[in-house]
């Protein structure tokens, strides 16, 4: 080792006597390292949250993921379901829709000067011509004749019950016999959902459509929820038929001829007649067949042959949740002059083949009143007793 | 290679828990950084307090917490080539040169804090400020030598003067001289023993005047 040199002894010496001058030992103020500290939170703070923001979420995204997949699981069970019951609503507003657009196009095809008021018996109309056979016709009970040629879709009001003082026996309405689509709707008078009879208000008066529409939209509200088929339409295209709920619910059957033997109604008074019934009903209503043969006897009706339909139809109930099945008789006209002047081929006698009768007289069906049962899927039986109603 | 030599120098230089304590200290946390004053903030005072003759305490004080403050705001830049504390002896020197430059600017333009003539009018008790330098019974003679020491190291250049502050007063190593201001061993001692030519000269010139100029006597 090199031997130190005198400047460097000297350097040295000024080093220790500088040391031996501080004195005791320095010490961090606590002042200055305050604001030392201030110093570093202010410089470093920013990268130190970084990093913690990052390992924040680093520790965290697994949660976020999982709980994204949770949503996504809710919304792929609960969104089916929405859209079910909105296709629930969607196609009940799709037969309001339907049956709308039947009262306008009844209305279109209204005359415009309605017989008074005071007219006591309905207004038969002319017998039609071999030319008009194919046209499709449509007597309310005011006697109004509807083309129904003109109406693709028509609606018929037919108000019947099964209380002999209601007068309705002088209604008519007719099936089409080609495939266009026909509506009707009723309600089930044996249903105590309490509706009261419209028959008198509307026989008695020409309400305005929009009172008609208000009517129906009420009744249906009420009726709605109680009973199945306490308010319902029914949809004819040839001999298919669809009865839809004023739940929703749909039922589909089909529509057979029955040619039964019904009491016409007397010379006099045929507004005042009630309809007769007699055949075609299914056997196991002892209690609306007594209710027939009072009827019967009430009137002191003749028989006549006419043709009736019988039709049967199932689905599912969508308030019950249940299967049901409607089996039931669409009882025709009891006016045979009114019969007389809707049937195409010249009246009920011209038929003489069922088949014939098939072709003709599903053309026409009067009254629009449906005897028959509902059976539920617990074995629950519900009487139908429906007359048509107005839209 | 030259990385991987910097990186084989810098894990021979630094000790594993320096190294350590300066990653804590990057990530901000305080006690990290306490520790890291504790550490150094007696060793960098002492130091200080050789770079001049004329330093106080207080001076002492002022300039470590400005060296500090710099280590705070320039940690990042610290490459981890020499000891944090030679890194922090030469952020010292420096501050050290501007502090003691500044306060010569101030006594040029007066420096003195301005005293109102009617400051003893009042009832207060007159104003005595503590005189900056020791007492001067005791630190006559010492701080004659002191000061020729010193002045012949301030007129020594920067590069010399500051490997000469490293060395004597900051007690470094060649190698850890060599790590700080990024030169060879070989370097940093052949540089040393030229700037201790060159404080020579001047240190003998300035006794050489001291001695030719004595205080005159009353006598």
């Amino acid at each position: 080792m090199a031997e130190e040199r005198d400047i460097e002894k000297q350097l040295r010496g000024y080093a220790e006597q500088r040391r031996r001058e501080a004195g005791a030992p320095f010490e961090l103020h606590l002042a200055t390292r305050r604001l030392l500290q201030d110093e570093v939170r202010r410089t470093h703070k920013k990268p130190a949250e970084a990093a913690e923001r990052a390992s924040l979420f680093a520790s965290w995204w697994f949660r976020i993921a999982a709980g994204a997949c949770v949503v996504v699981l809710a919304a792929a069970v609960f969104l089916p379901a929405l859209s079910r019951s909105k296709s629930r609503s969607l196609r009940l507003a799709q037969n309001l829709g339907l049956r709308e657009k039947a009262i306008t196009g009844s209305a279109q095809n209204r005359p415009s000067s309605p017989p008074p008021e005071s007219a006591p018996a309905p207004v038969v109309s002319p017998p039609p011509s071999r030319a008009d056979s194919d046209k499709d016709r449509l007597v309310t009970t005011r006697g109004i004749i509807l083309n129904q040629a003109v109406a693709k879709s028509s609606t018929v009001n037919v108000t019947n019950a099964i209380t002999p003082n209601m007068a309705v026996g002088a209604s008519t309405l007719a099936f089409a016999s080609h495939s266009a689509q026909q509506i009707f709707f009723f309600r089930n008078t044996s249903v105590p959902a309490g509706i009261g009879p419209t028959t008198g208000s509307r026989a008695g008066g020409e309400l305005a459509q929009s009172d008609l529409k208000q009517s129906l939209n009420d009744q249906i509200k009420v009726a709605a929820g109680k009973s199945p088929l306490a308010m319902f339409q029914m949809e004819q295209t040839s001999n298919q038929i669809r009865i839809t709920d004023s739940d929703g619910s749909v039922y589909n059957g089909d529509l057979t001829v029955a040619n039964t033997e019904t009491p016409a109604a007397p010379a006099a008074g045929a507004a005042s007649v009630p309809p007769a019934i007699t055949a075609g009903v299914p056997e196991k209503q002892p209690e609306q067949s007594v209710r027939r043969n009072e009827m019967l006897s009430l009137n002191n009706a003749t028989v006549q042959q006419n043709q009736n339909f019988r039709f049967n139809a199932t689905g599912t109930n969508l308030s019950l949740n249940q299967r049901v099945t409607i089996s039931g008789e669409f009882i025709a006209s009891t006016n045979p002059a009114t019969l007389w002047g809707t049937m195409p081929n010249g009246g009920g006698g011209a038929g003489g083949a069922n088949s014939q009768a098939t072709a003709n007289g599903s053309q026409q069906l009067s009254n629009g009143r449906i005897i028959g049962r509902v059976v539920l899927d617990n074995g629950r039986e519900i009487p139908l007793n429906a007359t048509s109603v107005a839209p | 290679m030259i990385h991987a030599r910097r990186r084989l120098n810098m894990a021979v230089m630094i000790p594993g828990g320096e190294s350590e304590l300066i990653a804590r200290c990057r990530r901000g946390e305080a006690a990290a950084w306490d520790e890291l004053f504790d550490r150094n903030y007696e060793a960098t005072a002492r130091f200080v307090f050789q770079l001049g003759h004329d330093l106080a305490r207080e001076d002492v004080e002022e300039i470590c917490q400005e060296v500090f403050l710099s280590v705070i705001k320039n940690l990042g830049s610290f490459q981890g080539e020499s000891r944090f504390q030679t890194w922090l002896f030469r952020i010292a020197v420096n501050r050290a040169c501007d502090y003691r430059e500044h306060r010569a600017a101030a006594k040029r333009g007066g420096g003195a804090t301005p005293v109102s003539l009617d400051a003893g009018d009042d009832d207060r008790p007159p104003i005595d400020p503590p005189a900056p330098t020791p007492g001067p019974d005791a630190s006559l003679l010492a701080a004659e030598r002191l000061a020729l020491v010193r002045q012949a190291v301030d007129r020594l250049e920067a590069p010399c003067r500051e490997i000469i502050e490293l060395r004597y007063f900051g007690d470094l190593s060649y190698e850890e001289i060599g790590g700080t201001l990024k030169l060879n061993t070989k370097t940093v001692s052949s540089r040393l023993s030229k700037c201790l030519d060159r404080l020579e000269i001047i240190a003998r010139t300035l006794f050489a005047e001291e001695s030719d100029n004595p205080i005159p006597s009353n006598t």
